[in-house]
């Protein structure tokens, strides 16, 4: 049995029942299960469609598409990380390792002045609140998208959304953990503390940047680097 | 060296023993079958695999998929993406690190098995 175009978004359909909601993902799978089916139906022609895809999806194992799916979030977020830190390399190479300097000496310094803790708080927390704002818009103006086309791309998703969660809690946790809580904790600070707050509040500035500004920038042409079929649909 | 070697000095049947003490062994299948085969994509490689190993190796889906996306996360696969019918079919091939890995692995595996042959069977030498 030669499978059909009905067949082929049944199967789309079969993903996404089975907690796939990625395109992506579930391109790769419709075809893995289609290639199946038809090598299925040869050896025992009288089995129906379904018959063969729920003989086809068994082979997955009793977690279905689910690990597919966990390691494929866990690859891409890798690989987004693997991003940040090719923009961060940057950040140390001339001409920007200058302004990286010149960002760090400033906060250095500053901590002498009586309210440097309220500097440093305020840029943590307008670039927390920055962060989230955006995360909140994207994720809306993703929903739509989704509405229009009906497909939806992890790594998309990861670069819009995911990946700019995670920064924010890697900043948040550091931040609680790490850094003075009050003003007067702060200017009592070792000399080890203060250079790590003085290279946090930088990294907080840089990584900001990079993963508010340049990557959703670049996201184009970072998708189409990993995706070759995004243009063909 | 062809591509069933990898499979002739295997030292436990997988119907006598289990499936298990090939998991570790699925990177080093999936690079080596790229190595020769230019391109392939998923489904394909389960056939080849059954294909080569007369049905004695089946790799799983739910353990061939992760295993391709984390040696394309790697940077050792590149990837195609070709319309296919009525249908998309993502290819997988080697990168230039992919291929050097390939051989590292290759080796490894050798080595491993010759360690093994030691081991459970003293008398018997490979080479």
């Amino acid at each position: 049995m030669k499978l059909t175009n009905t067949h082929i978004e049944e199967l789309y359909k079969f993903t996404r029942q089975h907690y796939v909601y990625h395109y992506d993902v579930q391109s790769e799978l419709v075809d893995h299960l289609a290639n199946d089916i038809e090598e299925i139906s040869e050896a025992s022609p009288k089995l129906s469609f379904e018959d063969a895809r729920d003989k086809s999806f068994k082979k997955f194992g009793v977690f279905g598409f689910t690990d597919v799916v966990e390691k494929k979030k866990s690859q891409m977020t890798k690989k987004y990380f693997k991003i940040i830190f090719r923009f961060v390399k940057e950040w140390f190479r001339l001409p920007k390792i200058i302004l990286t300097f010149l960002l760090f000496v400033s906060f250095y310094k500053l901590q002498i002045v009586q309210n440097a803790y309220y500097v440093y708080v305020s840029i943590y927390g307008f670039v927390l609140f920055l962060e989230v704002f955006i995360i909140i818009k994207n994720k809306k103006r993703s929903a739509k998208k989704f509405k229009e086309t009906g497909k939806k791309w992890m790594f998309k998703e990861i670069i819009l959304i995911n990946g700019i969660l995670n920064s924010a809690f890697l900043l948040f946790y550091i931040f609680l953990y790490f850094m003075p809580n009050n003003a007067t904790e702060f200017l009592l600070m070792g000399n080890f503390r203060r250079v790590f707050s003085a290279i946090f509040i930088t990294t907080i500035l840089i990584l900001g940047y990079i993963t508010l500004v340049v990557i959703p920038k670049k996201g184009e042409e970072l998708l189409q680097e990993t995706y070759p079929e995004y243009k063909l649909v | 060296m062809t591509d069933l070697q990898i499979n002739n000095y295997t030292i436990i049947h997988p119907k006598m023993g289990n499936q298990k003490l090939y998991k570790g062994s699925l990177q080093t299948i999936i690079l080596k079958l790229l190595a020769s085969n230019d391109k392939m994509y998923g489904y394909e490689i389960t056939q080849k695999v059954k294909e080569l190993t007369k049905g004695e190796l089946k790799i799983t889906e739910g353990a061939l998929y992760p295993a391709l996306h984390k040696l394309e996360a790697d940077g050792l696969l590149d990837v195609e993406v070709a319309k296919v019918g009525n249908r998309l079919r993502k290819y997988y091939k080697l990168t230039e690190s992919g291929a050097r890995e390939t051989a590292n692995k290759l080796e490894e595996m050798q080595e491993f098995l010759r360690t093994m042959q030691h081991l459970v069977n003293p008398k018997f030498s490979l080479e």
